[in-house]
């Protein structure tokens, strides 16, 4: 009984010692260390290391219950705080690391886009680099289109220029052809004129030498002048012609036929023996007598003129008789030239 | 007399088992002591004075067990290994914080380049 006394009282002085004992510091810190992480973070980023600090937590409280004066409940405190630190340092490792790791996505996620816009401009500048192209070949495709229109618009005005020289050349060529026969004709006809005008000319050089048996003649400035003696023609003072006279001028007649073209002046001239103006008038009618005979054996008279010069131009003196024998004459002036020019 | 020599026995049996756990608790923080080293822990300042403060209650739990005071040695070693775990727990969290950061700052520069990508 008095063993059991001691005891109890024992256990009572034990129980006011421990109500007595403060609260050692390092239990307080960790108390209030893992009420602080337990609110956190903590709990969720590191829960196995709370567990653990909560497990040194009590374990310190266990020997603060059991031996609240000891050293080692404030150890185990001490213990229980560490825990909890390096539960909350691996909440902040968890922290970072999932924070990274969102970085890392996010750095994923814009290189991915970035490589995505660079996908899409490199594309677009691809399609824009192959409109350029596009562009530039129809441009020279186009240009090659207008080059060739070019070309075939210059050759076909370069055949149509061609075209329009041989038709020009054509159309020279039939006036050249045209002008050569022309030529040809008028040379034909000169040549048929010359022939002519030879026939002619020896058809009058022919007459002529016949006119020239009975008759002079002599080439002067007028023309061809044939000289008929008034003798010959004409009794004196008379204007009829004698039978002797119409053969003479019969062959006058018919050489001057052979000169077709060419006219004819029958100039009378007499003597100055007598009136003036009965030699005129005497000159005036033997011309027309022998124009007329001359016209009746087929000359034609269009081409014929007769004009009297009585005794005004005498190629001889007239005080000899010889002189005046020359005086009366008629003359046929023979004019130069196709129609003469009508000297009178 | 088989009695006592059975309690003799458990007797012994319990104090070496009282014996080793110190050793134990010397070898745990021997361990993290280590691990906080590896982790370079001594670059961190923070660290580096949680594993200063391992090092010399290692060195007190030793002089303690060579004092024959066990019990009081394995508190101790217990201190040291939590200072050191929590050294190591400092030096692993330092430089992924380092490292978060520079993805941080390489996202917020990517941005700041290309303002149209969303974050």
């Amino acid at each position: 009984m008095k063993r059991l006394t001691l005891a109890a009282l024992a256990a009572a002085m034990g129980l006011l010692l421990a109500c007595l004992a403060p609260v050692p510091p390092e239990l307080i810190d960790a108390r209030l260390t893992y009420d602080r992480a337990r609110s956190s973070q903590t709990a969720d980023l590191a829960p196995d290391e709370l567990a653990r600090a909560q497990r040194a937590l009590r374990r310190a409280e266990s020997e603060y219950q059991r031996a609240p004066w000891s050293q080692n409940a404030r150890d185990l405190a001490y213990v229980a705080r560490r825990r909890v630190q390096i539960a909350e340092s691996r909440a902040r490792l968890e922290l970072v690391k999932r924070n990274e790791l969102k970085a890392e996505q996010q750095l994923s996620a814009s290189q991915a886009q970035t490589a995505s816009e660079l996908s899409q401009a490199r594309a677009q500048l691809q399609a824009q680099e192959g409109a350029r192209l596009k562009q530039e070949e129809e441009r020279k495709r186009l240009q090659a289109e207008q080059a060739d229109r070019a070309r075939q618009e210059e050759a076909a005005r370069i055949d149509r220029e061609r075209q329009s020289q041989q038709e020009r050349l054509a159309s020279a060529q039939r006036q050249l052809d045209e002008q050569q026969r022309q030529l040809q004709a008028r040379q034909q006809e000169l040549e048929q004129a010359r022939r002519e005008r030879a026939d002619a000319e020896a058809a009058q050089r022919e007459a002529l030498q016949q006119l020239e048996r009975f008759a002079q003649v002599q080439e002067e400035q007028r023309g061809t002048v044939i000289t008929l003696p008034g003798g010959l023609l004409f009794a004196p003072g008379r204007s009829d012609l004698s039978p002797d006279a119409q053969r003479a001028l019969e062959k006058v007649a018919q050489a001057l036929k052979k000169l077709p073209e060419q006219r004819l002046v029958v100039e009378g001239h007499t003597d100055a023996k007598g009136a003036e103006d009965v030699n005129y008038d005497l000159s005036v009618l033997r011309a027309n007598a022998v124009k007329d005979f001359l016209t009746s054996r087929g000359v034609e008279r269009n081409r014929v003129e007769s004009i009297g010069f009585g005794e005004s131009r005498p190629i001889a003196s007239n005080t000899s008789a010889e002189g005046r024998a020359s005086n009366r004459r008629v003359e046929i002036v023979v004019q130069r030239g196709v129609g003469g020019s009508g000297t009178q | 007399m088989r009695a006592m020599l059975l309690a003799a026995a458990v007797a012994g049996l319990a104090g070496c088992a009282t014996s080793r756990v110190p050793l134990m608790r010397l070898a745990d923080a021997r361990g993290e002591i280590r691990a906080a080293e590896q982790l370079q822990a001594d670059r961190y300042p923070t660290a580096s004075s949680y594993l200063d403060l391992a090092r010399k209650e290692e060195d007190h739990g030793r002089r303690l067990l060579n004092l024959g005071q066990q019990r009081r040695a394995g508190y101790v070693l217990e201190r040291a290994q939590a200072d050191a775990e929590l050294a190591r727990a400092l030096a692993t969290e330092a430089p992924a914080r380092e490292e978060a950061q520079r993805t941080l700052d390489r996202v917020q520069k990517l941005q700041s380049q290309n303002p149209e990508v969303s974050p």
